[in-house]
């Protein structure tokens, strides 16, 4: 079984947000270096990013999500409410 | 499970934590008037002589009217009317069930003779003792009707964080505050009426 890599974040060592520095096309092989930060959304831990699909998904309703999902109503809302709140921050910094 | 048993609103809240909610205060409610057994007060279980269906069910309502409004009203307040009230509602009544248990220690009045016989021991230092019998179902009644109260402390608390979303000292005072203004309110509710 291959294990699922997860796209690093943070900096190992001082814990700092990275970016992106070298990209493959995996058709030619060709190599792009140079300094990209990474977008917001992939700033987003995989959780978080997996909400952001669903909550496209089911057009932006907390209630259909919610049921899908067998959670509660207000646990949604707060869990939707927690990542406007971290996407702000990351806007900020 | 345990989660289940602790934090059921992590699943269920809303409309649907208020039905079955609702199921248990009733049962609830019926139990106490069955065993003689008063809910007067958020925090309160005591043990009576004769208990008419009419006031047990006013008692669980004013207690839930109460707990919802205050827990409510500081919700709406601390999060600018992003509260809803039927999360409050609906956390606020499954968060009482497991108070359903404490009447069912009163069946043959024997919480309540035992009672009794304790306030006379008080009053009167030659009434008569409690047996060994009353002293073992006395401590085993106690401990875990006070369980139980914690458990709907508990499971109050995880309503309203989960209803309202609020962290940190926010949280927690304003827990404090309405757990202690809410018990001053309903006694003051149910002693006046």
């Amino acid at each position: 079984m291959i294990p699922i890599k997860k796209l690093p974040l943070n900096c190992p060592s001082c814990d700092s947000l990275l970016s992106v520095n070298r990209m493959l096309c995996k058709t030619c092989d060709t190599n792009v270096e140079g300094s990209y930060e990474l977008p917001l959304l992939a700033q987003l831990n995989g959780e978080e990013q997996k909400f952001v699909i669903s909550f496209l998904k089911s057009s932006g309703s907390i209630k259909e999500m919610a049921s899908q999902m067998g959670m509660s109503y207000p646990t949604m809302r707060n869990m939707l409410d927690d990542l406007i709140e971290k996407v702000k921050n990351l806007e900020n910094k | 499970m345990i989660q289940k048993l602790f934090n059921p609103f992590i699943q269920i809240a809303g409309a649907k934590s208020a039905i079955i909610g609702l199921a248990f205060l009733i049962l609830s409610a019926t139990l106490a008037a069955f065993f003689n057994t008063r809910f007067d007060g958020i925090l309160d279980a005591h043990y009576t002589k004769h208990q008419s269906f009419y006031i047990s069910y006013l008692d669980n309502l004013i207690n839930i009217i109460v707990l919802t409004s205050v827990f409510y009203g500081f919700g709406a307040i601390l999060t600018k009317g992003r509260t809803r009230f039927i999360d409050i509602l609906g956390t606020t009544m499954l968060s009482r069930f497991p108070l359903f248990i404490i009447p069912l220690f009163n069946i043959q009045n024997q919480s309540g003779i035992i009672g009794e016989k304790i306030i006379q021991s008080i009053t009167q230092p030659n009434a008569i003792q409690l047996t060994q019998f009353e002293w073992i179902y006395l401590i085993i009644s106690g401990i875990i009707s006070l369980l139980l109260t914690i458990w709907f402390i508990v499971l109050l608390f995880k309503a309203y964080k989960i209803s309202t979303n609020l962290k940190g000292a926010n949280l927690i005072v304003s827990f404090i505050l309405g757990i202690i203004i809410s018990e001053i309110l309903s006694k003051i509710i149910i002693y006046q009426l």
